[in-house]
């Protein structure tokens, strides 16, 4: 009988030799002789393994966001590090792969790599699906959604820059304002901390659900890539918004993008003007 | 003599006999096909000094490179269903099954995409890093 044998392994992990993991690319010669090493158990995982998994689950749960899948899998995660302070290798990869598989459900994974003319250095993007794996001079990064780093040859990999701290407004702020002629409100303006190293700030305003009102257009994304650590929006529809900023470094990618915030815009009370004997009284 | 008798004509009984006739080497699996060409696309095959135009569906083997010219492009469609999009004025290598990457940049831009990332698996190597993504589960 053919038991069902649990064998994940992660692109990155391909870096450990001894891993008893299959790889990606590994011949089917490799992949018998593991299946034939191994029996129904699960294969015993080596600490690398195990830690390369933890640390790819860490860096999908940051860029996840915060909803009940994602609590599972901190939950996950919490019970895959304990299995790996107390040195259970095999049940810590399985717990972080549990956790990396809540946070990724299947979707198309998307990358992007550039080389220079004179292929010095290597820039890569990673811009959909789960996080890639980026090795140069013996070490290991990981890339999460919207994450870059530009490697040169010969030099150890980046760190990354930190992520933005909002600032202004607080969290959930409800700002009244009159709307402008046509129906808008603003102005509103977004502002954050400096991160060493960057140069520019991303920033993304989503809105959020939209009460159902007839002839209510639902508002679109509005985005801009600054210098400055601030922006003005232009004016936007009434309802609720959430917005995060990534700092960009040219020598260290992205980061991660911030914690997001929210903010609610709403039309100050309606001005009526009724009109009376002598014009119109408001 | 009963052994003598039982060898093959022409051995001796210090020599093996000979098996059949060597069987010719299986033909090469591609590891990969071109695909949606634009432009000016050329090929050069591992064992060839020339480059050549490229065409559509053309089987790409180990250490065979691809290049576009400014402003062509071209998908290379691994086995497996992952594609890297080669953007302009890029230059690509296939690489050797025996190692653990599938293309090797030396020049350009490429997109790589994986529709299915959980049973596919990529991994792009250029001059200074290697990027791999994909998860493989292997059932037995």
């Amino acid at each position: 009988m053919k038991a069902a044998l649990w064998l994940s392994a992660w692109m990155g992990l391909t870096v450990v030799p001894s891993a008893p993991a299959v790889m990606g690319r590994e011949s089917s010669e490799g992949a018998a002789r593991l299946a034939a090493t191994t029996s129904a158990s699960p294969p015993k995982a080596e600490p690398q393994t195990a830690r390369k998994a933890l640390e790819m689950s860490r860096a999908a749960l940051k860029a996840a966001p915060d909803d009940a899948r994602r609590r599972e899998a901190e939950v996950r995660l919490k019970d895959a590090e304990t299995h790996f302070r107390e040195a259970r290798y095999s049940d810590a990869l399985h717990k972080a792969d549990e956790a990396w598989a809540l946070l990724n459900p299947p979707q198309p994974s998307n990358f992007t790599v550039e080389v220079d003319h004179d292929g010095g250095s290597t820039t890569v993007t990673h811009r959909h699906g789960p996080p890639v794996t980026v090795e140069a001079q013996h070490a290991t990064r990981i890339l999460a959604r919207g994450e870059s780093v530009r490697v040169q040859q010969g030099t150890v990999l980046p760190e990354a820059p930190t992520a933005p701290q909002p600032l202004q407004p607080t969290d959930k702020y409800r700002f009244t304002l009159k709307p402008t002629p046509p129906g808008l409100l603003g102005p509103v303006t977004l502002s954050w901390a400096a991160v060493p190293g960057a140069t520019r700030y991303e920033v993304e305003v989503l809105p959020e659900a939209v009460p159902a009102e007839a002839g209510v257009e639902p508002a679109s994304p509005v985005r801009a890539v600054l210098g400055a650590r601030q922006w003005t929006l232009p004016a936007l529809p009434a309802g609720r918004y959430r917005w995060t900023v990534t700092a960009v470094s040219p020598d260290q990618g992205r980061s991660v993008p911030s914690a997001p915030r929210r903010f609610e815009l709403a039309a100050d009370a309606l001005e009526l003007n009724v009109k009376v004997k002598d014009g119109w009284q408001k | 003599m009963v052994a003598l008798a039982t060898l093959p004509p022409g051995c001796t009984a210090d020599e093996k006999p000979r098996g059949p006739a060597e069987a010719p080497l299986p033909p090469p699996v591609p590891r990969a096909h071109l695909r949606a060409l634009s432009g000016d696309v050329q090929i050069k095959r591992a064992v060839a000094d020339e480059w050549s135009a490229a065409r559509d569906e053309l089987p790409l083997y180990e250490n065979d490179k691809v290049r576009t010219e400014s402003g062509a492009s071209a998908q290379v469609v691994f086995a497996n269903g992952s594609t890297v999009h080669l953007g302009g004025d890029s230059l690509v290598g296939i690489a050797e099954s025996k190692l653990r990457t599938d293309v090797t940049v030396l020049r350009g831009r490429v997109d790589a995409t994986l529709e299915k990332p959980a049973t596919q698996s990529l991994s792009v190597t250029t001059p200074s890093a290697t990027v791999r993504a994909g998860r493989k589960i292997e059932f037995q």
